[in-house]
């Protein structure tokens, strides 16, 4: 009878305020996984009730029942599940049940969402932008000019694609430095950083990543994929040295570069060696290369399995419809586990090959989020690559981890039992 | 012994610089290999004792200096250069090489000042403004490159020298009137240079004002005979979109090269192949009427039938109420339908027998089909083609035509023997003979010949790659489960025929007696969708609202429910203009047919229809 009672009490929260609910189920039922997160974003935006069930058939949302919900998932072919307050109550105690690895998280606020790209940028250049656009989920759009007169404060979530922190334009020279795109590209970064005052782009790029650690520092969420995982460290790395050749910032390297880095700046890798070749397309060996990942056949990883009451904040980003995800090249494809710091946690790796395609870690207020590869359902994205149709991709495991990180900042989890 | 003393007298020079000479070569080999390895701090000494030993070697000189900035010590750099230049007065690249460290060294103002003052004190060459200009330009300091380049342009005979440069450097700099300039400037001494200097043009257009920009400039050139300029500026006059101007400059063009009215014909082809027929039609009009003897007269004829025929296509898209399941045709009474039959006659009368002419004649026989009902006459012209050309590809699409034609005007043994001399000629395209033996199965339900109806689309179902396979498949169903209930298949079949005559009133009587009959098979459910879709044909919209109301309501009672929702929405989107009534019409659609095969349109129609609602 106390069982019961405690049982009830523990409830008592979501029984209080029970009504009809809508069950956006996350499993392999589901018709458009990508779009139920712009549902859920839009519900929270309207200042509906929504929960993540952690782990409830791969994460599925509890939403208040309104027409307007229900109609806008009929409309975007979003598979849900109408239920009473009583089946409601029914999955919320099998949930909480402590036998069972699941956890209820409410969702707070829609986040506000800024997106790091030049103004040159292509909608296809990034996986997060199209798959933002794709959930109809908004963002603004930010460059240098915002982050460096400290517009980042406005924000939540800053998201950074495949830009490079180090001011060596991709390091795309040797291949690339006479088509138009370089050329331009390469112009515009250096009328920004002469409009901002800095001689050189590499000065500002190095400035620009302390700002962003400063605004993770001070609780915002950075989640940064491809080559803006380790160019964003190296930069904060390489914060007292040059790394540059000359035909990046016109001066050359210091050619003690390698022993000036500070890994104590950095977020999430230590002790990385630098590929100071300018003509080799590579920034240093926190990457894995190609012949390292091996056959696109057998390029799978796996997501870790988190606690999803004691470690809530891990399990919200891995939660997925399958825990082994196809994985997708890029310019940074893979991080070495041996150079990636104690104190950030893998959430994705290829078991026992030391190669990790997904890490979360904490710094200052804030946390950060790292995820390997370009495109999630375009294993080889060249340069000039027509953009992904994620209408053909409604089901995209890895598509739907770049999303997790999207309502992450919208939750509030339950402090830890101790 | 003095002998010996002598000869060692003479040979001690040689001896002695020949084993120094090799011991430099050395050493020298060996800071080579340290910069390579990227090692400058071991290169530099050896580098040092290098040029003390040897300070007028060039090449010691140059990599001590390179080695200098490699490791940015610009102080060791700067002092090097300079010793060398007091040694060494009027070398310029030394300055060029001097500024450079200064730059690097972040004085850009000392760096400006010694090449500046180098420019000032020595000899006034055009040369001398190029060295430091690609000092300048090395260093990405593109204004001060720029200035250079333009002082050297001033003093030069040949300012079309500097041009290249100067329109790069200000291209990149986005100051494209400037770049543009200095392509005209190239272009009035070259005329030849077209190709590279439009596409040099073409590559910054899409910038933001650099197309109108570019339009300015160049239209400031075109003030004399030259052609090479009329033909840039038509060339932004078409990125611009402006039609009419490109077009002028064209009928200039031809006439000062005398041309008989190809350049225009290039550029009417040029407009339709980008699908502005108008102007195309515009051109080749002008161009047929001023240039009848023109080599090209016979192309531009056949250009413009052909550009006339997308009109009325176009024309003619517009008026069909594509959304309906059935219609009546429409009447296309443009002028330009008799210029398409004129311009398609002569062709075929230039080209007799050619694949053009049979083209022609297959042009002609439609539209006297389609837009004149003439069937006989139709038939006439197609006869010559299925005599004189009967393995064309163009005669299995005359006699799909001519069948379609004679079930039109309800001649059943006409069609049918058209059909049949598809399907059993083995040249013709495969996916004609399928869609021929498709309509034979459909011509003898018409006929009530149901064995051989059946027969037919058994051919066509056995292989699932046949482009009429689905067709076939769901009027097989048909057939299958209205075998017994062949008095019903029989008034089906009449009002299957009829409605393909268009006589959409007589067919809805025939449906509406099938409908009557109170078993709910799957022909009282296509009798009953027909219904509606006749009473959306003759544009009854209530009655036909009411009939697919009824019918979606039977939801799993009726295999044509949700196809039946979705016509009512179209009903309301385009027969009655009531957005607001269609989305909720769309939407009933997701709730109540999860599975439909029309989610993904319904999805699609409410999303652009909230789009319209919403933003007016």
């Amino acid at each position: 009878m106390l069982k019961k009672i405690l049982f009830v009490f523990l409830l008592f929260p979501f029984l209080a305020f029970a009504q009809s609910k809508i069950l956006i189920y996350m499993d392999l039922k589901q018709t458009d996984h990508l779009r139920a997160y712009g549902i859920t974003y839009h519900a929270l935006e309207k200042n509906y009730k929504a929960d993540w069930l952690l782990n409830y058939r791969g994460g599925s949302f509890m939403i208040d029942y309104s027409n307007d919900i229900a109609n806008e998932c009929l409309v975007e072919g979003v598979a849900f599940d109408k239920l009473s307050a009583s089946e409601a109550a029914d999955i919320y105690s099998l949930v909480q049940r402590p036998d069972n690895n699941m956890s209820v998280v409410r969702l707070e606020k829609a986040p506000k969402i800024a997106v790091y790209v030049p103004p040159s940028f292509q909608p296809w250049d990034d996986a997060v932008t199209m798959v933002l656009d794709y959930a109809k989920i908004p963002y603004t759009k930010i460059w240098n000019d915002e982050i460096l007169r400290g517009d980042l404060s406005k924000y939540d979530w800053l998201h950074l694609h495949h830009e490079d922190f180090t001011g060596q334009y991709g390091k795309f020279y040797a291949s690339f430095s006479n088509a138009q795109w370089y050329i331009d590209n390469q112009i515009q970064y250096e009328n920004d950083a002469k409009k901002n005052g800095f001689k050189k782009v590499s000065d500002m790029m190095k400035t620009v990543a302390q700002d962003i650690k400063n605004y993770v520092g001070q609780g915002g969420f950075l989640f940064a994929m491809c080559s803006a995982t380790d160019t964003f460290d190296i930069a904060l790395a390489a914060e007292h040295t040059d790394i540059c050749a000359q035909m990046f910032d016109g001066d050359p390297e210091d050619p003690d570069a390698q022993s000036k880095l500070d890994y104590s700046n950095t977020l999430a890798f230590t002790n990385f060696k630098l590929e100071m070749n300018p003509y080799v397309y590579s920034f240093s060996n926190i990457n894995i290369t190609p012949e390292e990942v091996g056959s696109k056949e057998n390029d799978y990883f796996t997501l870790f399995d988190f606690s999803a009451k004691y470690d809530p904040v891990s399990s919200m980003l891995v939660q997925d419809h399958v825990n082994v995800i196809h994985g997708f090249m890029g310019q940074t494809t893979m991080f070495r586990k041996s150079l990636i710091k104690k104190s950030v946690t893998i959430l994705g790796e290829r078991p026992g090959m030391g190669q990790v395609k997904y890490i979360h870690g904490n710094f200052g207020r804030g946390t950060f989020t790292f995820y390997g590869g370009h495109d999630p359902e375009a294993y080889e994205h060249l340069v000039g690559d027509p953009p992904t149709d994620l209408s053909l991709h409604k089901n995209s495991p890895g598509y739907r981890l770049i999303l997790n990180n999207i309502l992450f900042p919208a939750a509030r989890p339950k402090k830890q039992k101790t | 012994m003095w002998k010996k003393l002598f000869l060692i007298l003479l040979f001690y020079p040689v001896i002695l610089f020949a084993q120094t000479g090799g011991e430099l070569s050395t050493q020298y080999m060996l800071a080579q290999s340290y910069i390579q390895e990227a090692q400058f701090g071991k290169a530099l000494p050896i580098l040092q004792n290098l040029y003390h030993l040897q300070p007028s070697n060039y090449e010691y000189f140059q990599n001590l200096n390179q080695t200098y900035i490699q490791l940015k010590n610009y102080d060791a750099s700067i002092a090097l250069i300079e010793e060398r230049i007091s040694g060494l007065q009027g070398d310029i690249n030394l300055v060029g090489l001097l500024g450079t460290s200064y730059y690097l060294k972040g004085n850009d103002k000392r760096a400006f000042e010694v090449w500046d003052n180098a420019l000032k004190t020595f000899p006034k060459s055009e040369v001398n403004y190029r060295i430091i200009a690609n000092y300048a330009l090395q260093l990405r300091a593109f204004d001060k490159a720029i200035e250079y380049l333009k002082s050297g342009e001033a003093i030069s005979q040949n300012p079309q020298f500097f041009a290249y440069d100067l329109a790069n450097l200000y291209s990149i700099t986005m100051r494209y009137k400037e770049a543009t300039e200095q392509y005209c400037l190239i272009l009035s001494h070259d005329p030849n240079q077209l190709n590279t200097i439009q596409s040099r043009i073409l590559s910054y257009i899409n910038k933001p004002d650099a197309l109108s920009q570019s339009i300015d400039v160049v239209k400031k050139y075109d003030n004399g005979d030259e052609i090479s300029f009329k033909y840039l500026l038509s060339r932004l006059y078409v990125q611009a979109k402006n039609y009419d101007g490109a077009y002028d400059l064209y009928k200039k063009i031809d006439s000062f090269q005398n041309s008989q009215g190809a350049e225009l014909y290039n550029f009417g082809k040029f407009l339709y192949d980008e699908k502005i027929y108008n102007m195309a039609e515009k051109v080749l009009n002008d161009l047929i009427n001023k240039y009848p003897g023109s080599p090209l007269i016979s192309y531009a004829k056949l250009q413009y039938a052909k550009t006339l025929e997308a009109i009325v296509e176009e024309e003619n898209n517009a008026q069909i109420p594509a959304w309906k399941p059935y219609y009546l045709p429409v009447k296309n009474n443009s002028s330009n339908v008799g210029k398409i039959v004129e311009a398609y006659n002569e062709i075929a009368k230039i080209y007799p027998h050619s694949e053009a002419a049979n083209e022609a004649l297959l042009r002609i026989g439609e539209i006297k089909l389609n837009i004149y009902d003439d069937l006989s006459g139709a038939k006439e012209l197609f006869q010559e083609l299925f005599t004189d050309s009967p393995l064309s590809e163009f005669t299995a699409e005359a006699y799909e035509e001519l069948g379609n034609g004679f079930l039109l005007k309800g001649d059943l043994t006409q069609a049918l023997d058209c059909f049949q001399k598809i399907a059993s000629n083995g040249r013709f395209p495969e996916d004609k003979r399928n869609f021929a033996t498709y309509e034979l199965a459909r011509i003898n339900m018409y006929l009530g010949n149901f064995p051989n109806t059946k027969d037919y689309l058994q051919t066509i179902t056995n292989n699932p790659q046949n482009s009429s396979a689905n067709d076939a498949i769901e009027l097989s169903l048909l057939m299958n489960t209205a075998q017994n209930d062949s008095s019903n298949l029989v008034t089906f079949a009449a009002a299957e025929f009829l409605t393909d005559q268009k006589k959409f009133n007589e067919a809805l009587e025939k449906y509406r007696t099938v409908t009557n009959d109170p078993q709910k098979l799957m022909l009282q459910n296509m009798a009953e969708l027909r219904v509606a879709e006749m009473e959306i044909a003759m544009n009854n919209y209530d009655s036909a609202s009411v009939q697919l109301e009824r019918i979606a309501g039977e939801k799993e009672g009726n295999i044509y429910s949700d196809k039946a929702l979705y016509l009512l929405a179209k009903i309301y989107q385009f027969g009655l203009n009531n957005k607001p009534k269609a989305i909720e019409t769309y939407e009933s659609l997701l709730a109540n047919f999860p599975n439909s095969l029309y989610l993904d349109a319904a999805r699609s129609e409410i999303l652009k229809l909230k789009d319209v609602v919403n933003n007016g």
